[in-house]
């Protein structure tokens, strides 16, 4: 190999590792920088209490993110998560109430995650019909189900449960964030030291190349949007776990929050591109912001003008970091 | 014809990062002459064409047109009012708009006190123009209705109602079929006979030599020479092109033939009708025809990738059925599409992930995918094919056009294929490139891989192949074996085909 090699293109292998990290790098350092200025500010920020609280509500939404972090790197966006989780929120607490034992609601929840995802998959990868249009499409139609299914709250009452959502592992560690390491590895897992991850980001950079070499692009598809489904089931089932009940509005207007973490992420929205690690920092970072705001006694609406701001500004530095500009 | 020159341009240099693309290139025409420029890709046609209609500046020379010097900043729009019009490969008009719309884009006829268009004028105006022509459209037709030919038409209509003087034509002819070529010759006649100068880049040498009456050669961002069209034949313009007598450009052995591997009956794809033809072991096989004749659509019936409404396949004498790339890549069949950055790579991804696309689902067979030996077929494929790359993550979009073929290639040697179906595999790659391509099918077929080589290129076909099929209007019209090769006779039957048709 040594002399094909191109001398004034090799960069020395450290350098490359990191520019290699650079997203996640500058991330992490605003991440850094973010409860630096949090810390000044608020002697609160830092107590472990506060720090495990922001996890807590990191993890649920980590969950959704990583699912739909596989959808996005294959060039589809998910819009119907929330919709999927309220659904999925509503039976299984129904079906808990009903008296039914915590590890079959469990059941319940990946069986209806996988259902509704199918649904999507199949229009998206038999159908072909565009991610966005398809979970638009679905959005409606899972949040009319969750009104119809039950027009009202649902309590939790099965001890297990709640201690699922709310509980803490030595009274420190919160479990939703344990159950979201574990499914974030495998997703991580998946997407990095699979032939199935290899295949989402090379259909996700560009399909009709990769179906002439051979691979089954739809059933790429069909697999990614059922793991986006899954993953939104579970969390819309951590969700009224936490919150000790199930609504059926659970998660509507929301639905952005998750895309804007993973587009803070970088993750490119024509798709082939993205990590989880970005992923993962996206959402703490998000999440960082509105807790900083929060102990500020800054109120919610602004909460979500800055939330807004940041993923603006975000996208915009990496905009110019590009240089798409000056070809223009 | 006189002798005066009315376009001159005297020592043109264009220099980017790392090439010289023009290295003090002179160039003259003669009123209502065609100069045909003709080099390899990468000869620096292109780049001396931007630097005449305006839209890359030179860094030095000088352009005269009629006497009157051009300054090099002028903008492409005021070229225009000059007299020097271009027209792209790539056409450049509005398609949910109107022949007439588009005509007189920027410059529509308007009238009365609140400056409403003049549709009237307009029609008018695109009537007396479309009938110096000869034609008969409606000047409100939409563009998007017109075939491309007919959209090329149009801009040569505009680029004379603005009274052009020089007209330069990039590859016009790269998508027409036989009879829109011969009319666009037509029209090119016509021009002529106006007094237009046609500036007409080609790298078909067929054309050339229907059209010009003098040719300039480029190679290298350097003038070659210019010859007169009489004083010349395509063995010394090849020559000339490459800077080496064409048997060096086709690395062509003797292989010893083998059996049958595939066979073909009666495929009807798209334009293809009743296609058979078999293929043997360890040989080249062309399929040659310009471009609409069928070749492409049978190769993508045979592959799957379109439907085939009718016809058998046999491999090793057993039928088979391909409904799709994936199927086919399961019987041994491999496929080297012409449109490598559309359909054979995954741009924005790296060198060893765009190798190894072929075989993922060996590498992530177990718990883990095995990515040491993705690096290994990685290494060991660039240091054979002798690729050129930094490294084996580095991103394919960065690497030349040659070099990215020869990882489209490589990966599907990767799967152990019996055949190896190429589609215009030298597109868009340089000469030097072009013989290591031609080098590695030779090597292929001498380890036993049989190739289908799909080109409307007569001097790639005629240079490498061991046989071809020759295709009109979707019919094979005729098959030679090497022996009997002639380049007339192979051409003849695939123009006049056409022309019947």
């Amino acid at each position: 190999m040594a002399s094909n090699t191109l001398a004034m293109n090799e960069k020395p292998k450290l350098l490359r590792r990191i520019t290699d990290l650079g997203n996640t790098l500058s991330l992490g350092i605003a991440l850094f920088l973010l409860c630096a200025v949090w810390a000044i500010m608020s002697p609160f920020f830092l107590t472990l209490q506060n720090i495990m609280n922001v996890l807590m509500f990191a993890s649920i939404l980590a969950i959704r993110a990583s699912g739909l972090t596989v959808s996005m790197i294959l060039g589809g966006m998910d819009v119907s998560q929330n919709a999927v989780g309220a659904v999925t929120g509503l039976l299984a607490m129904l079906f808990s109430i009903s008296g039914a034992p915590w590890w079959q609601v469990l059941i319940l929840v990946v069986m209806l995650g996988l259902l509704m995802g199918i649904i999507n998959a199949t229009l998206v990868s038999v159908f072909k019909i565009a991610a966005i249009i398809t979970t638009l499409g679905t959005m409606q139609i899972f949040r009319g189900t969750a009104w119809l299914i039950k027009d009202a709250t649902v309590m939790v009452k099965d001890p297990i449960l709640l201690s699922l959502g709310r509980g803490r592992l030595f009274g420190v560690i919160p479990n939703v964030t344990l159950i979201a390491l574990v499914i974030l590895g495998i997703v991580y897992y998946l997407l990095n030291f699979t032939s199935f991850g290899r295949k989402v980001y090379m259909v996700g950079g560009n399909e009709r190349a990769s179906y002439l070499s051979g691979i089954n692009a739809n059933k790429v598809k069909f697999v990614s949007f059922v793991i986006t489904g899954l993953t939104a089931g579970i969390s819309g089932f951590l969700v009224a776990c936490q919150v000790g009940a199930a609504l059926p509005q659970s998660g509507s207007g929301t639905e952005m929050n998750t895309i804007a973490a993973v587009i803070l992420g970088g993750i490119s929205l024509s798709g082939g591109k993205g990590k989880m690690s970005g992923t993962i920092l996206g959402i703490l970072i998000l999440q960082t912001i509105n807790n900083g705001l929060t102990l500020q006694s800054v109120n919610a609406y602004w909460q979500m003008v800055v939330s807004g701001a940041v993923l603006l500004i975000a996208v915009m530095i990496d905009v110019v970091r590009s240089g798409a500009l000056k070809k223009q | 014809m006189g002798n005066e020159y009315n376009l001159q341009v005297k020592s043109a240099v264009k220099r980017f990062p790392g090439v010289l693309a023009l290295d003090s290139v002179d160039l003259e025409i003669r009123r209502g002459e065609v100069l045909a420029v003709i080099g390899e890709n990468g000869a620096g046609k292109s780049t001396l064409m931007k630097v005449l209609s305006g839209a890359v500046q030179m860094d030095s020379g000088e352009i005269t047109l009629d006497g009157k010097v051009i300054p090099p900043e002028t903008s492409p729009k005021a070229r225009m009012d000059y007299g020097l019009g271009i027209i792209y490969q790539e056409l450049n008009y509005l398609n949910e708009m109107t022949i007439a719309e588009n005509l007189f884009m920027g410059r529509v006829p308007l009238k009365g006190p609140f400056r409403v268009v003049d549709y009237g004028a307009m029609r008018k105006a695109s009537m007396d123009l479309m009938r110096m022509f000869n034609l008969d459209y409606n000047p409100f037709t939409l563009v998007k209705e017109l075939s491309v030919a007919e959209k090329q038409m149009l801009e040569i209509l505009r680029a004379v109602s603005r009274d052009v003087k020089v007209l330069i034509m990039d590859e016009p002819t790269s998508s027409l079929n036989e009879v829109e070529t011969q009319r666009l010759f037509g029209h090119i006649e016509n021009l002529k006979g106006r007094g237009v100068s046609i500036i007409y880049i080609s790298h078909k040498l067929e054309e050339v030599f229907r059209l010009a009456d003098r040719v300039m050669v480029m190679r290298d961002g350097k003038r070659v020479g210019v010859v007169e069209i009489g004083d010349t034949d395509s063995g010394q313009l090849v020559e000339m092109m490459v800077g080496r007598a064409i048997t060096e450009m086709y690395p062509k052995e003797e292989v010893s033939i083998g059996e049958e591997v595939l066979r073909v009956e009666g495929l009807s794809c798209g334009y293809a009708r009743d296609i058979s033809f078999s293929l043997r072991k360890g040989e080249i096989f062309g399929l040659y025809g310009l471009v609409g004749s069928g070749c492409v659509d049978t190769v993508e019936g045979l592959l799957g990738i379109r439907m085939a409404t009718s016809g058998k396949v046999f491999i090793e004498g057993r039928e088979i059925k391909i409904d799709n790339p994936i199927e086919a890549k399961k019987q041994g069949l491999a496929y080297v599409p012409s449109d490598r950055k559309q359909e054979g790579l995954v741009l924005i991804h790296s060198l060893k992930d765009n190798l190894t696309i072929t075989k993922l689902d060996e590498l992530g067979r177990g718990f883990r995918m095995n990515n040491s030996r993705a690096k290994e077929y990685t290494d060991t494929w660039i240091d054979k094919m002798q690729i050129k790359t930094p490294s084996r993550n580095a991103v394919v979009e960065s690497l030349s056009g040659g070099n990215q073929q020869k990882v489209v290639v490589a990966k599907w040697i990767l799967t152990d294929p019996k055949v190896l179906i190429m589609n215009d595999p030298t597109r868009g790659v340089d000469v030097g490139a072009k013989v290591e391509i031609y080098k590695i099918m030779e090597e292929l077929c001498r380890r036993g891989i049989s190739i289908i080589m799909v080109t409307a290129e007569l001097l790639e076909v005629v240079g490498i192949t061991d046989r071809l099929l020759v295709f009109t209007n979707g019919r094979i019209a005729g098959e030679f074996m090497r022996k009997d090769y002639d380049q007339q006779t192979i051409l003849h039957l695939a123009v006049k085909g056409n022309e019947n048709g």
